[in-house]
């Protein structure tokens, strides 16, 4: 009866509480997770253990049904949680998935107005699949070799790819985890003064998919090692109090790399020789060398003020100064023993970028239905890496080649920003807003050296109704470059008239809308819509259109404490198109009749749907719920009409769909014990031109060896049992 | 004309100002002015209110422990107001401060009187303060239904989600975060309370600095750089999740020909043929196939990003 009552009383404080009703519906949003057990807790337990087991059976594509988490088969502790609190003091402690790739520990210590201490044990699996394949066998870190018999073999013609190194493949366990362990500290020396540091090491460790090409004809994927950590420290000091805050802080990262470079065979040959052109077979060396991620430092300094003025203002301040730092020592020009030595411009990197960034604002409220915020902030990244000259480079190894560029462009820009706006509160449940961005950037390297992006919006919000709430917001932006510099693209045999589209001239039209409605106290209706226009008028070539067209519904209805239902449903539309024109150095550059288009359109549908059932008997509850996501992506091509291309044979569609349906109960057993079980079904349906087994249908496919990293349909049924004891 | 709107939003806004909560004006010709509301302690509210103070303990907000919560200071009343007149006559309209029926920015207003610091410091003039939320929009004191930072959902994405439905949905393709997963938050990336980056971003000054905060490898700076990249990462990822590999807002190559048309390969129209025939500049990660470094290269031959 209390737990009844406390049910009722927290409805309706939902209810009466605010506009936002986050129900039934919007918990489908969410990944399905284990059914939460805690309702059998009150708020004066101080532990629960969830723990049982789960079998999982996978038909398909195992590395994408667990791309991001762990849902082996095995005795489960899912979920741990303690907590002991004393009057000036609270320790609580967590862990989730104990024992499986994705789990993760934690505590937390706190006395009161003093210390607070956490710690966190992390661990978030990246998981490509287990059914990759591979020639290559790593020698040592980052060092890949195939057998050099083979090598031999293909080099003299008596084999070839597919026969040589058929027999060598195996079974790549593509996969890398990151784990990330944290520690924050945070000390109030007074009442108004805050000490804190935060210390974070996170280690990368296993494989990812890697490009690693020897020519046009001979690219090569392999399985390249990831080894690295990263050190994230951040302190700060804080005075605050309402009138004011003081607030000094310094962030440091240190990245480094066990494996900064990789070296690997190549299949087609066993000993150096140089080609002409990278159009050629990829037959040049008998290995080849890259660059993996080198180490580097980031360290930032800031300052941050803020102070209350007269009239509801306050003025606020911040300041910071970095450094991006990366000097690793530079590999040659090529590992081709046949190749001459290339003198090195500099023998490492000497890297950094400067980073000043502020931040100023000013916001007030003269009366309590009048607002008004003022804004400017300064990004500037300089990037001081000198010019790192390059007449001749060796191009994948195998050929030497003239720099159309001279070497690096070592890129840098500006960012202003200055925003405007003013808020009207006519009645106390709404406002109409009305504002004014403008960005200005300078930019090196690039077509624009300077791009204005004018913002004009306006935007009526209610809030604080009972029986729902509305939002609006239309934004209109123009975007225009100044200090237009073909000769960019000239030098590197771009079409002149193409305009990068991150940089074009750009006008935008947005419109969305955000409706919530409890026409009752037990029916909530929402929907959302979003329209979003962007013409390039400018771009003669690149991106030209790009479109968004996005629409929610969703119904809520809970008649009772003991039923709630929820429904979504949302439709996005996405449509972009691109000029382009296919041509050889010539004639055809110039050559109108050789322009062709892509128009990609891309329709999601979303749909979740449940039924909870919290209270079927006393001790009794239950949860189904169904998740569907669709799209279609249709990627077009157009011609002109007197079209001198061939005539396209159009892509499949790409199509991507995901039904995952669920079915859970719980029984209480006793006051202190809850079983729970429930089964879920995932199913994962796929159709892509470039990634599908119709197509990436041979780890040694001709000209291309790759580690059959394909998207492939699952089905997957996973049953779990659980009991949770909470004291 | 100007000056006349202006006296009209200002008589309006006083207008307003007088029907909101606290100090009651007088109009004019009316009996003497009402003495001020007097501070009477939370024993008196809760004999009436007994369930919102058993609500509160288990929260900051409820232990006298805390220095700086409410239960340390007036409880009730530090955050209600002075409570004399509401215990005299309840059904007084504006005898007491209740945060559903005062204007957002003037319910925001009570919580920034102590949680002015870290995260919070820089909610005035933020996004959402913009928009006309409050605090009270997206957090419960009395009736939190999230483990931790009392919001008005169980997580946050189900909060998130009531306006950025768009951007909640993403996550449930097949290419995305690991929010479903639980390994992050939408408050992973972002601080609803307001920040120095655009998109209400938590970490840094541009979104590249919150991009590198978690993949610091591409932070470089690298001796050849991919401009876009450097200038922006969501040019061509979607962090929210997409429909595409490593979340790209389009597959390779057309999302590379967005940019790259120059001539030969990168101009070249590679349809269902060149899908037939393998080539490797559509099929498995097209361009990528080749140009792996696509986020900067440390290599001195690396100026196409291929080594």
């Amino acid at each position: 009866m209390r737990g009844m009552r406390t049910l009722l009383t927290a409805l309706v404080c939902a209810l009466l509480s605010g506009p936002w009703l986050v129900g039934a519906g919007a918990q489908t949003l969410l990944a399905p997770r284990p059914f939460d057990l805690s309702p059998a807790l009150d708020g004066n337990r101080t532990g629960e253990v969830d723990f049982g087991g789960r079998v999982t059976t996978v038909d398909g594509d195992r590395g994408r049904f667990e791309r991001l988490r762990d849902l082996r088969s095995g005795p489960t502790l899912d979920r741990f949680r303690y907590r002991r609190e004393k009057r000036r003091w609270v320790f609580g402690a967590d862990i989730d998935h104990a024992g499986y790739r994705d789990q993760r520990f934690a505590a937390t210590a706190e006395q009161y107005g003093g210390l607070r201490a956490s710690f966190e044990w992390n661990q978030v699996p990246l998981f490509y699949g287990d059914t990759l394949q591979t020639p290559y066998r790593a020698e040592r870190l980052g060092v890949l070799r195939l057998d050099d018999a083979t090598q031999a073999a293909v080099q003299n013609r008596t084999t070839t790819v597919q026969a040589g190194y058929a027999g060598a493949l195996t079974t790549v366990d593509a996969r890398s985890r990151r784990d990330v362990a944290d520690m924050r500290v945070a000390y109030g020396l007074t009442k108004d003064v805050d000490l804190r540091m935060s210390l974070t090491r996170t280690a990368r460790n296993g494989v990812q998919p890697w490009g690693a090409s020897f020519g046009f004809s001979n690219p090569v994927q392999v399985a390249a090692p990831v080894r690295n950590r990263t050190h994230d420290l951040g302190t700060s000091v804080e005075w605050s109090n309402p009138r004011g805050l003081l607030r000094a802080a310094y962030d440091g990262s240190w990245f480094d790399n066990e494996a900064e470079s990789l070296v690997w065979d190549n299949p087609l040959r066993a000993t150096d020789q140089t080609y002409a052109s990278a159009y050629s077979g990829g037959d040049g060396p008998s290995q080849g060398r890259m660059t993996l991620w080198p180490a580097s430092r980031a360290h930032t300094v800031s300052g941050t003020g803020s102070v209350a003025l007269p009239w509801r203002s306050r003025a606020f301040a911040n300041v910071s100064v970095g450094s991006w730092l990366q000097d690793s020592q530079l590999l040659p020009f090529t590992i081709n023993s046949a190749i001459a030595p290339i003198p090195l411009d500099r023998a490492s990197a000497q890297a950094e970028a400067r980073i000043t960034a502020m931040n100023y604002r000013f916001t007030s409220r003269p009366t309590p239905a009048l607002w008004f915020s003022g804004q400017y902030r300064l990004y500037d990244y300089d990037n001081r890496t000198p010019h790192f000259a390059v007449r001749d480079y060796v191009r994948l190894d195998g050929n030497v080649a003239t720099s159309v560029t001279g070497g690096s462009e070592p890129f840098d820009y500006t960012r202003h920003f200055v925003d405007l706006d003013a808020s009207f509160t006519p009645w106390r449940h709404a406002a109409l807003r009305g504002g004014y961005g403008q960005e200005r950037d300078d930019r090196s390297y690039r077509l624009f050296e300077e791009t204005t992006d004018r913002t004009v919006r306006a935007s009526l919000d209610t809030a604080g109704f009972n029986w729902g709430m509305a939002r609006l917001q239309y934004d209109r932006s123009e975007r225009t470059g100044t200090g237009l510099d073909e000769q960019v693209f000239s030098d590197i045999g771009e079409q002149v008239s193409l305009r990068q589209f991150d940089i074009a001239d750009r006008t935008r039209d947005r419109v969305s809308a955000v409706v919530q409605l409890l026409p009752t106290a037990v029916l909530g209706v929402g929907g959302t819509l979003a329209i979003g226009r962007e013409r390039r008028p400018g771009s003669a070539f690149g991106l030209q259109d790009n479109d968004l067209h996005a629409a929610t519904v969703e119904v809520d209805y809970t008649p009772a404490a003991t039923v709630s239902a929820g429904l979504t449903y949302g439709f996005e539309r996405y449509g972009t198109r691109q000029q382009s024109r296919q041509a050889s150095p010539g004639p055809q550059f110039l050559d109108p009749t050789r322009d062709w288009w892509t128009n990609l359109d891309e329709d999601v549908h979303t749909v979740s749907a449940n039924l909870d059932l919290p209270r079927l008997t006393a001790r009794l509850g239950a949860r189904v719920g169904y998740d569907y996501v669709g799209s279609r992506a249709a990627y077009t091509y157009e011609v002109r009409p007197d079209t001198t291309l061939a005539t396209p044979e159009q892509l499949a569609p790409v199509r991507n769909v995901i039904h995952r349906a669920t079915a859970e109960a719980r029984q209480g057993l006793t006051r202190d014990v809850t079983l729970g079980f429930g089964y879920w079904f995932d199913h994962y349906d796929v159709q892509d031109f470039a990634l599908s087994p119709g197509t990436l249908n041979n780890p040694l496919m001709p000209g291309f060896m790759n580690l059959l990293g394909q998207w492939r349909p699952y089905k997957a049924h996973t049953g779990y049992v659980r009991l949770m004891y909470a004291w | 004309m100007a000056a006349a709107w202006a006296a009209a939003v200002l008589t309006t806004s006083a207008a307003i100002a007088g029907a909101g909560p606290g100090p009651q004006r007088n109009a004019p010709g009316a009996a003497a002015p009402e003495p001020p509301a007097e501070y009477i302690g939370s024993d008196n509210c809760l004999g009436c209110h007994s369930d919102k103070g058993a609500q509160m303990e288990g929260t900051l907000h409820g232990k006298a422990a805390v220095p700086r919560s409410p239960a340390a200071g007036r409880g009730c009343e530090s955050c209600h107001g002075p409570g004399s007149r509401h215990l005299s006559d309840p059904s007084v309209p504006g005898s007491i401060r209740r945060f559903d029926q005062v204007a957002a920015r003037e319910a925001s207003q009570t919580c920034l009187g102590c949680h002015t610091r870290s995260s919070h410091a820089l909610w005035e003039g933020s996004t959402h303060d913009a928009r006309n939320l409050s605090c009270v929009t997206c957090h419960s004191v009395h009736a939190p239904r999230s483990a931790r930072a009392q919001l008005k959902a169980a997580s946050e994405p189900e909060l998130c989600v009531t306006c950025h439905r768009t951007q909640v949905l993403k996550t449930r393709r097949v290419s995305h975060m690991p929010v479903q997963e639980g390994k992050m938050a939408c408050s992973s990336c972002h601080n609803p309370h307001g920040s120095t980056n655009v998109r209400l971003l938590r970490v840094g000054n541009w979104i590249n600095e919150s991009c590198v905060s978690c993949h610091a490898e591409k932070r470089g700076p690298f001796l050849f750089e991919h401009a876009a990249g450097r200038e922006s990462c969501v040019s061509c990822h979607d962090p929210h999740g997409s429909s595409n590999d490593r979340m790209l807002v389009a597959k390779t190559p057309m999302l590379c020909q967005r940019c790259h048309i120059g001539t030969r390969h990168p101009s070249t129209l590679y349809d269902n043929a060149a899908v037939r025939a393998g080539n490797a500049r559509i099929i498995g990660r097209g361009c990528v196939n080749c140009h792996q470094q696509i986020h900067g290269s440390n290599h001195p031959s690396g100026q196409s990003l291929t080594r």
